[in-house]
């Protein structure tokens, strides 16, 4: 059921404002790609092409497995999309908001009953069916607002920030099940979100954006290894600069004692993480951050010696001072 | 929405509106014919004093009232408080024929005013038909508009202000002039542009107590049924729709789309 | 705030009379309305002949009056739900123009629509004498009430958002219109219903120009009472209309208690 996208020269003006550059990319069936980026980076605008609910500029086409859909209403597209802020139907209990995709294209009452039932069952909401939509929790919507989106078994998954509006612990722990469910369910999927770590935690790939441009396209682990430029490095992880311009990450250098590693470094400051201490450190008046293991102490002042692999060392595209 | 969607959805009142308004104004505007002769004929302008110096009038006795009403009602709360609330708003939609019956039950020969002044002087004071009977039938039907708009706007009013002053020393009634009064003048001036338009355009009031007071909607209406002077009274009518537009218009634009009722 | 100086005591005052010469007439009315002998007073007896009376004479108008605003309800929920729609969708600046055109007609005093109705349409002989030539001034006032309490609603709401939504599950635009939109501008709507029957029952200034002997009104019906006949007369009828308008005000002051 899942179908190849590709979004072929789409851009979008608003008013005098550009928000989005001719943009080409295309997905393979069933692949999650995810769209990471800084607010107002086009990124959102572009979900939104593809959903149908804006028109791209003049010149830009959106294909489902070579078909060109971009005049094709938004209602005949077979897209599920998962609002920011979940967009549920309030006069709807959750089962009703559930099977409405189903409902609205004719399904028989029992048909509709099952697959909610299916759905109900997927998400593990069973003790919510009856519920009214303001009597659930931030977590709980998005879980039924995922399952609305699903049931009608659309050819394409769009996923607007939907763990933005949740907090720390419940993002952690619904990445996860969302994770989960897109490798079962395995539907062309676009998931947009400003949150790094989102992003690595699920895509097959990941389309970087800035300013309404594509900074890079790659698997994660290439993007954080490899950022084509300073923006997509200091985007997507910390950065730590040697005097000599070498760049990595901070949990690459390991903090050893004095003249046993590459380098000897003074101890500005040290934050306890909980998980790790994160030290700020100074290398011939430039200052870094490099981590060590939690239970260990620093003072400042201390001298400390800095090591680490040579695979380690981030080879950026183009280097530019950072900001 | 795509603009011909919404053009759809609201041509159907659209040509309601140009049928049943649009086209009877034009048509008026037309039938007005010497609009100076008749603005300056005496009567007219008087009557156009008349008014609005009655307008007026109404307008500050109003908002004394019901601003001190309203603003006491969103702010405390007591037992009855509900009770209160629902009396001053509940003839809000009424219409100036009944306000012209309410006054004449205060005010008319049979009247509250007229039984008490007669148990108490031994003479039943009557004035439900001069100009002080119009002006209680209009203050009657502005006070529950006022009342809403004021309590709305105190209810909205922060309250850390007066905490802020409160803490920097000020009386309760410094605080009233300094914080409260300050903080609700805009809903003020929204309210008293109401409640003058809405005055200056009333006429059931003045055609139930069938008083000889010659306020501009009755000369209006006798220029168009006695007179059969279409052209005086169209005239008339297209000055007084200027007028009252106007004043809301400039109440509208200066407190956002304030409702002319509840 | 909790202190109860002298300022409160005033403010109570006035409150309070102010609630009184609002309220003791409506009392008055219902009393004098049912009292067989107004002059005789009260206590000499009440009776319901003047209500019978006011029925027998005038009950055409309150005939008139309850069908010109049922059909007023009717036309401004099709008019108006779908007009307040639009405008919520609409860019700003021409939503505001629109708005303000809309109001025009209550900002206009009703004797000048009424003037022009009569000299655009009164020589069509078969609209002229027929109710629904009120029911057109009636619509054209009422409008603004509903449009904007439905908008006022449907702004304050995510209802943009529920509606792309239920474009991605496939409702075409009037499956979305009555199973998402009007569901939820429930709210708005009854407030808005409520208003505009409240004051079509109650509109007399047009109606008082539009009207024919044929197609009179309740309140046009009511000044005739008052210029004529006696007091009781006059009070009977009034008594009638609130017992058809109370209903509706307490209503609507209930509805916006609740929200």
């Amino acid at each position: 059921m899942s179908v190849a996208v590709a979004i072929d020269r789409c851009g979008k003006h608003f008013g005098a404002t550009r928000a989005l550059e001719p943009t080409t990319l295309s997905l393979a069936p069933g692949e999650t790609v995810v769209f990471l980026g800084p607010s107002g980076c086009g990124k959102t605008t572009l979900l939104r092409i593809v959903a149908g609910l804006e028109a791209p500029d003049e010149g830009g086409r959106v294909l489902f497995d070579g078909v060109d859909v971009t005049a094709v209403p938004t209602e005949q597209r077979g897209v599920g999309m998962v609002f920011q802020n979940y967009a549920l139907f309030p006069n709807m209990k959750v089962a009703q908001n559930i099977g409405y995709g189903l409902r609205v294209r004719g399904a028989s009452r029992m048909d509709t009953a099952d697959r909610v039932a299916e759905m109900i069952e997927m998400m593990r909401i069973t003790d919510l069916t009856g519920r009214r939509v303001d009597q659930l929790s931030g977590g709980q919507r998005q879980r039924v607002a995922l399952a609305r989106a699903i049931a009608p078994r659309p050819r394409v998954l769009l996923l607007d920030e939907p763990l933005t509006a949740l907090d720390a612990q419940l993002r952690e722990h619904l990445r996860f099940e969302i994770d989960r469910l897109l490798r079962g369910l395995r539907i062309t999927t676009i998931y947009v979100t400003h949150d790094q770590s989102e992003a690595m935690a699920l895509a097959d790939r990941v389309v970087v954006f800035a300013k309404g441009r594509v900074e890079q396209v790659g698997r994660p682990r290439d993007i954080y290894h490899a950022p084509a430029n300073a923006f997509v490095a200091g985007f997507v992880g910390q950065m730590s600069f040697l005097p000599d311009g070498t760049m990595l990450r901070p949990e690459d250098i390991a903090v050893v004692a004095p003249d046993v590693g590459r380098l000897n470094a003074f101890v500005v400051s040290s934050q306890f993480l909980g998980d790790r201490v994160r030290l700020s450190v100074e290398v011939e008046a430039s200052t870094l951050f490099a981590e060590a293991p939690p239970r260990e102490t620093f003072t400042p002042g201390q001298v400390v010696g800095l090591a680490w692999h040579d695979e380690a060392v981030l080879r950026v595209g183009s280097l530019a001072a950072p900001a | 929405m795509r603009a011909s969607t919404g053009a759809a959805l609201a041509a159907p009142a659209a040509i309601v509106w140009l049928a049943f308004f649009a086209l009877p104004l034009a048509r008026l505007a037309l039938e007005g014919g010497d609009y100076l002769a008749t603005l300056s004929q005496a009567r007219h302008l008087r009557s156009l004093a008349l008014t609005t110096a009655l307008s007026a009038a109404v307008t500050l006795a109003t908002l004394l009232v019901a601003g001190i009403a309203g603003t006491f009602l969103a702010r405390q709360r007591f037992a009855g408080r509900s009770l209160l609330v629902a009396c001053l708003t509940l003839p809000l939609a009424f219409p100036g024929v009944v306000v012209g019956g309410m006054v004449i039950m205060l005010a008319g020969r049979q009247g509250l005013i007229a039984q008490a002044s007669d148990l108490l002087f031994g003479e039943r004071i009557v004035f439900a038909y001069s100009i002080a009977g119009l002006f209680l039938g209009y203050v009657y039907f502005s006070i529950p508009r006022v009342v809403l708009t004021v309590m709305a706007a105190a209810e909205i009013l922060d309250p850390r202000l007066e905490e802020a002053a409160r803490t920097l020393g000020a009386s309760n009634w410094q605080v009233v002039r300094d914080v409260i009064v300050p903080g609700l003048t805009p809903a003020f001036l929204a309210a008293g542009a109401i409640c003058f338009a809405t005055a200056m355009g009333a006429f059931g009031t003045a055609f139930t107590l069938a008083t000889r007071i010659e306020v501009l909607p009755m000369v209006i209406y006798s220029e168009f049924t006695l007179a059969a002077n279409f052209s005086a009274a169209a005239a008339l009518s297209l000055l007084l729709a200027v007028v009252t537009w106007a004043v809301l218009f400039l109440a509208r634009s200066r407190a956002g789309l304030v409702s002319a009722a509840a | 705030m909790r202190r109860r100086g002298g300022g409160f005591h005033a403010a109570l005052a006035v409150t309070v009379l102010a609630a009184a010469f609002l309220v003791l007439p409506m009392l008055m009315v219902i009393l004098v309305g049912v009292t067989a002998n107004w002059f005789a007073g009260p206590l000499a007896g009440l009776s319901l002949r003047w209500v019978l009376q006011v029925i027998d004479n005038y009950g055409g108008t309150i005939l008139v009056s309850l069908q010109i605003a049922l059909a007023n309800l009717a036309a401004t929920l099709l008019l108006g739900v779908p007009l307040a729609y639009a405008l919520a969708c609409a860019p700003g600046r021409l939503a505001r123009a629109v708005e303000e055109l809309i109001v025009l007609p209550v900002a206009v005093p009703g004797i000048a629509t009424a003037l022009g109705m009569v000299l655009a349409w009164g020589t069509v002989g078969g609209f002229r004498s027929h109710w629904s030539f009120i029911l057109a001034g009636h619509v054209v006032f009422t409008l603004p009430f509903m449009v904007r309490s439905v908008l006022a609603v449907l702004r304050g709401q995510e209802f943009r958002l529920w509606d792309e939504a239920a474009r991605t599950l496939g409702a075409p635009f009037w499956r979305r219109f009555f199973t998402v939109i009007v569901p939820n501008a429930r709210g708005g709507i009854l407030a808005g219903s409520l208003m505009v029957t409240t004051l079509s029952i109650g509109e007399f200034n047009m109606s008082l120009i539009l009207h024919t002997p044929f197609t009179r009104t309740l309140p046009v019906g009511l000044a005739d009472a008052y210029a004529s006949l006696r007091i009781e007369v006059g009070s009977a009828y009034t008594l009638i209309f609130f017992a058809l308008i109370v209903p509706l005000l307490v209503a609507m002051q209930v509805l916006a208690a609740r929200r």
